[in-house]
């Protein structure tokens, strides 16, 4: 239950705010998943903090935390597969209320959005103390994370190109399947999955040479759940990384 | 703290509390238009407002959040444009277009989806259809199939004139009609709903859309074992927790054994059901309920109730339930058996049907098919939950105002439950916001009942989406077995199929689900030549009790079941023996004039009587539906199949053939009664209830034809047991035939007295008129020289004038007939045969429902049917895992079509005239259910050679079984 309900107007505030242990003191994105939650918690509202924005600064792009995700799709409007993943991840109505930051905290393995930021190898910033984390070193560390209180922006390379496709029982069905290829210039190619599990999985990451079909098949051998075999998970997993590999090219 | 907002554009300070969501400071502020869909996460966009211009969901957002922001609901949106001597700025484009293209049906999500268009509008007045369904993708549609909706959008955008007018050409739907309906005036038009500006407006016409002095709120606690014994409850803490009214258990509550299905007297399944009792049979099975002033505290109460479980072996194995050494899931000495049900056995009901001589049937076979097959458990998932209010009126008469599609069925059931006669119990149906058969169970009315007997105040209970998933009811899932002898030229000597059906823990609609999968299903195919007029047909099954929740009514009826292994079979036959399946299916169905082949072996537990199909419209059905879907070019086109650049994609097409039933003949009444006004305007009450499938409206047209009225001028209310008159309800796609045959008998009976008063008025002394040379037509009565008077001149000489008197009608109708609807159902697909994924690109579906009393309507069930439909056959499922705990508990795991991801969907008709009605109609509402999944699978078929045998057909099934090809 929420006792208490903050709308601070600067970062700082919040930041000092969410130091607060007695009642747990947590961040409000969008709010989709707060306002759930049953246990006594404390909100702090980041509406206000000035975290809205999506940036390019040189080679990067910077995402705020507070970005919602409509407005991450009318930024990656010409990246369909961004666009696609969002889709398949929320409706209009959770994306115009939904955040980035909400998003990654709370998503799991399942999530087609949370697997497309893997493969872009997204790093997130907390605060305080600016530490820059790659989600792929978070996520694993997510359920006892507390360095820090609030993640103020995530950011993604420029360089990279990455395409996504997933597999459900409709088109915009939570996937049971899904594969996020990326590829910097450099041929850096990083390759993940999700539709399953607590959080998406790295499947490769560095130039393609070697035995990738084994890789993919090791990483999605466990892949089992009330949704899927990993047999079919490793078939339809392979399949799809061979065909977005092949459209990068 | 005080918020501070503008509630369309109007600025509102009030005090809340932190914890609670913007939709719940809406509703107390009297904003009733934002609806709930009882979700947890957000998934159904019923509780859609525009939050500073945008979308949101009011139910997932703290109030807080909306400090200082804009707000609009539906009720700023516009209004109508009469108020007596106020005239208003009239409703808003959006609205108006959602009235006349049919885009209401039950009208619970349409304040969602108008307020969603308007924001898309505002920021894109001309956008393409692809950014429509984007801009409401947020709001689920259980009834629509989201066709008209966005079609409306489109309308209200346009600028210009022309282009309005082609796409309200689109509105509605190709009908092939050898009927003369010229001489109907208003049957067989596309009139607007009569309950559709209000809706449109998002009026509090639903039953939570009030607020009663001392209301409490009322909870259950649900059993977290799936078959156990209750040793101890201990409600102290529950009890002492300040704001809770009422805790009750099984102790507190007369021992009534009963059945919550919503069935005419005597119910034809077991009695084997009791309020609360001290054995739970199911996870989410009921243990205690709470009475508390706020819907917190009661949950909190309903946490502090500690029970001991004396743990039982759970049968979740249906294959196993009858096996003797099964525990039994029902020991109490109360059950009433019907039928052949046998709780030693775990057995709700069984059925043997033999017709004709199949044993022989099969010997005359060239050749023997076998096939299994096995169909899930699915949901109804209409968007408004089960809600109830209860309260003690003035006389001490218990009220129950209910989203129920069976009012007096409720009302009758309920009074041994409850201890109070009939007389004492009255039964007021609002709005309801879909129902599917969900609602044809008394499932949440005694929770509120008792309660309110419990403390005297008024209750109200509404199940969460999650307890929709656990504790409400469902579509039974099969096992089916099919034995079909068919001879070298494609004549089916025998048929026979053979199932077992998952009950759950309750029998409710056990023997009458599973006896219209035989029923229906097993009709169809009668087999050619000799086997016409003696077919040999056999339908055995066994529905057997499991300690999974009960499965129930859910649109279709046990036919959707039956149609996947009939459908399925006949196309693996036809492609065996390469056979064209449609013309092997044509070859062998059901002609007008032939004897419904189970008519004379099975009636829904009573006695069968012999009934003559008089209309089979299936040729030009399938006629219709080819040629829409383009069958000629792309069955057996293999340059079509396969896709430049996409080498894993493959496309195909199918068919299934079907037939319903309409009504259940010698059993299902309704009645109706008309009076007139002073205007000459009349009130129609009726007991039907229209769940959104347009009944009031196509039964006022009925009544309006007669009358010689516009629809304006009948004033239909539906339903209130106190002062409509009785009808079944809304199930077995009766209401146009049934109810519409009492309007229509009731309307002739007023019809009668205005004639005998206009032939009096009109006559002269050179002229003396007879009833029999009055018509009426355009508000008057027209004499055959041509003399005429107002409708209106005669309700004031007849209510205030001369020999003083009220014109009305009463009148019932019940049928002897269930004459059937047929339909020709296809599907075009599009397979990833590297990962078994499906995309349902086109769905058509060519329907004989008689005469179409209101295209838009009719299409609006069929296209909405279809989409439920499609979630049948590629995504609806609930699973359990070996403790029975479901796997669906909202709707993202349990997938329903959002309108961005649909196919295109088309609804035609073929208009035949049902000589045992009269205006020649026949149901439409529940045969969409019925084709789509077998379509589906033929045509995944068609494309990949993949042979499903099981539902929904997932990536990995169909995977699995190009693997096995
Ligand atoms: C229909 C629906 C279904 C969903 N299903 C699932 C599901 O199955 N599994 C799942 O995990 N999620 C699920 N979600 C959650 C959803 O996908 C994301 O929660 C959402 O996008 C989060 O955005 P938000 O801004 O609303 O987050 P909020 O609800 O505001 O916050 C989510 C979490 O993130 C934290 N947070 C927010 N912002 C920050 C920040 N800047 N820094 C640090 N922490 C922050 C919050 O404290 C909270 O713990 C669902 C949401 C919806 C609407
Ligand atoms: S999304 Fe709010 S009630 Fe369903
Ligand atoms: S009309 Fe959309 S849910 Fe009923």
């Amino acid at each position: 239950m929420i006792l208490e309900y903050f709308r601070p107007a600067t970062l700082s505030e919040a930041v000092e705010l969410l130091q607060r242990n007695e009642p747990i003191t947590i961040p409000l994105g969008g709010g989709l998943t707060l306002a759930k939650r049953s246990d006594d918690i404390a909100v702090v509202d980041l509406q206000s903090i000035g975290l809205n924005y999506i940036k390019i600064i040189e080679t990067l792009t910077v995402i705020g935390a507070t970005t919602t995700l409509e407005e991450m799709i009318v930024f990656y409007q010409d990246n369909r597969s961004v666009v696609e993943a969002i889709k398949i991840q929320c409706s209009k109505n959770q994306r115009v209320m939904g955040t980035i930051a909400g998003l990654i905290v709370s998503e799991n393995g399942r999530s087609p959005l949370l697997t497309v930021m893997l493969a872009l190898n997204a790093q997130i910033v907390w605060l305080p103390g600016e530490i820059c984390i790659s989600l792929e070193d978070w996520l694993p560390k997510r359920h006892d994370w507390k360095k820090a209180a609030l993640i103020s922006e995530i950011k993604v390379d420029n360089d990279v190109q990455v395409v996504f496709e997933s597999v459900g029982r409709s088109p915009y069905d939570q996937p049971t399947i899904c594969c996020a290829v990326a590829k910097w210039k450099t041929g850096r190619t990083r390759i993940t999955f999700g539709g399953f599990g607590d959080n998406p999985v790295t499947a490769f990451d560095g130039d393609v040479n070697g035995d990738l079909i084994t890789m993919i098949k090791n990483v999605l051998a466990d892949s089992s759940d009330q949704w899927a075999s990993s047999v079919y998970r490793q078939d339809a997993g392979t399949n799809l990384a061979m065909r977005l590999l092949k459209e990068l090219k | 703290m005080i918020l501070h907002l503008w509630i369309n554009k109007t600025p509102t300070a009030t005090e809340i509390n932190v914890n609670e969501n913007l939709l719940t400071v809406l509703r107390r502020l009297g904003f009733f238009g934002a609806k709930s869909g009882g979700c947890k996460s957000g998934e159904c966009g019923a509780c859609t407002v525009l939050f500073d211009g945008k979308p949101i969901n009011s139910c997932s957002m703290l109030a807080a959040q909306a400090d200082g922001h804009k707000v609009e609901t539906i009720e700023g949106i516009g209004e109508r444009p009469d108020q007596g001597w106020k005239k208003s700025v009239g409703l808003d484009p959006i609205q108006q277009a959602f009235i006349e293209s049919g885009a209401i049906q039950c009208g619970y999500c349409t304040p969602a989806m108008v307020l969603a268009g308007k924001s898309l509008l505002a920021s894109n007045p001309d956008p393409e259809e692809s950014e429509i369904r984007d801009a409401i993708s947020g709001v689920l549609c259980r009834c629509t199939g989201y066709k008209k909706p966005v079609s409306a959008i489109k309308a209200a955008s346009m600028e210009s004139q022309d282009s309005k007018v082609i796409e309200k050409a689109t509105w509605s739907p190709e009908i092939q009609s050898d009927i003369e309906l010229n001489r109907f005036s208003t049957v067989g038009k596309n009139e607007i709903k009569v309950d559709a500006i209000k809706l449109v407006q998002g009026k509090p016409a639903f039953t939570a859309d009030i607020d009663l002095q001392g209301m409490l709120v009322a909870k259950v606690l649900l059993s977290t074992v799936a078959h156990a014994r209750i040793k101890s409850i201990n409600i102290k803490k529950a009890k002492e927790l300040a704001g809770v009214h009422s805790v009750l258990t099984w102790k507190d509550l007369p021992r009534v054994v009963y059945s919550t299905a919503g069935q005419s007297d005597p119910i034809p399944g077991p009695l084997d059901t009791f309020s609360l009792d001290n054995k739970v049979r199911f996870v989410g099975d009921r243990v205690a309920f709470v009475a508390a002033e706020t819907e917190e505290i009661a949950q909190q109460a309903i946490d502090l109730i500690e029970v001991e479980y004396e743990e039982l072996p759970a049968v979740l194995d249906s294959t196993k339930s009858m096996l003797q050494e099964t525990p039994k899931i029902h020991d109490e000495p109360e059950y009433i058996n019907f039928a052949n049900s046998n709780p030693i056995k775990n057995l709700a009901a069984e059925i043997r049907i033999d017709i004709g001589d199949v044993d022989s049937g099969f010997k005359e076979a060239d050749k023997i098919f076998e096939n299994e097959f096995e169909v899930p458990k699915v949901q109804q998932a209409h968007i408004e939950p089960h809600v109830v209010i209860t309260y003690w009126d003035e006389n001490d008469r218990l009220v129950i105002r209910s989203s129920t599609q069976v009012p007096f069925h409720a009302r009758r059931i309920l009074s041994p439950v409850l201890n109070l006669t009939i007389k004492r119990i009255r039964v007021i149906k609002p709005r309801i916001g879909g129902g599917f058969g969900g609602k044809q169970e008394i499932l949440v009315e005694d929770v509120a009942a008792h309660l309110t007997i419990a403390t005297g105040r008024p209750v109200r209970f509404e199940y969460t989406r999650e307890e929709e998933f656990i504790a409400s009811r469902s579509r039974h899932p099969m096992k089916l077995w099919m034995k079909t002898g068919v001879m070298a030229d494609g004549t089916i000597t025998a048929n026979e199929m053979r199932v077992l059906t998952d009950t759950g823990a309750y029998g409710c609609h056990a023997l009458t689900v599973t006896g219209n999968t035989g029923h229906k299903a097993m009709a169809l195919y009668v087999g050619d030549g000799k086997y016409r007029k003696a077919p040999n047909i056999r339908f055995y099954a066994d529905v057997v009790y499991t300690n999974h929740p009960p499965a129930g009514a859910y649109r279709g009826y046990g036919v959707p079941q039956g149609y996947w292994a009939v459908e399925r079979q006949m196309e693996l036959i036809a492609n065996e023996l390469g056979l064209d399946p449609i013309e092997f299916r044509l070859k062998n169905a059901l002609r007008s004039g032939e004897l419904h082949p189970f008519s004379t072996a099975w009636s829904e537990g009573r006695e069968p009587k012999p009934e003559i199909i008089h209309t089979v419209g299936l040729e030009k059905c399938v006629e219709m539906g080819k040629k829409a879907i383009g069958w000629k070019e792309k069955a057996l086109n293999v340059n079509w199949k396969n896709i430049p650049g996409k080498p894993h994609l493959r496309k195909g097409v199918g068919v299934a053939m079907v037939m319903q039933g309409t009504a259940i003949p010698y059993l299902d009444m309704g009645a109706a009664s008309i009076k007139m006004n002073d205007d000459g305007s009349f009130n129609l009450l009726i007991g039907a209830t229209d769940l959104g499938t347009g009944s009031d409206t196509v039964l006022g047209q009925m009544a309006a034809e007669v009358l010689g009225v516009p629809l304006d001028d009948i004033l239909v209310y539906s339903s209130d047991t106190d002062f409509t008159p009785f009808d079944k309800g809304a199930y077995a796609s009766s209401t146009t035939y049934i109810s519409g045959g009492a309007v229509t008998k009731a309307a002739e009976e007023a019809a009668a007295m205005i004639k005998i008063r206009a032939a009096a008025l009109l006559s002269s002394a050179e002229e003396i008129l007879s009833p029999v040379d009055i018509v009426l037509k355009d508000k008057y009565a027209i004499a055959k020289n041509r003399k005429r008077i107002s409708l209106k001149d005669i309700a004031l000489e007849t209510l205030h004038h001369n020999d003083q008197e009220q014109i009305m009608g009463i009148a019932s109708f019940m049928s002897k007939s269930s004459p059937p609807p047929f339909a020709a159902q296809f599907a075009e697909v599009t397979v990833d045969i590297e990962t078994g994924k499906l995309i349902v690109d086109k769905l058509v579906m060519a329907v004989d429902s008689g005469v179409i009393v209101n295209p838009l309507t009719a299409s609006g069930q069929i296209e909405g049917g279809m989409v439920q439909a499609l979630g049948y056959a590629v995504c609806e499922e609930m699973l359990y895992d070996q403790k029975g705990v479901a796997r669906e508990k909202d709707l993202k795991d349990y997938h329903i079509f959002r309108v961005d991801e649909m196919p295109e969907i088309e609804a035609m008709f073929v208009e035949s005239f049902e000589p045992t009605h009269p205006f020649g109609v026949k149901a439409v509402a529940e045969i969409p259910l019925d084709g789509v999944a077998p379509a589906v699978a033929n045509a995944i078929q068609n494309a990949c050679g993949a042979k499903l045998n099981q539902i929904p057909a997932t990536p990995e099934r169909i995977w699995r079984s190009l693997k096995s090809v």
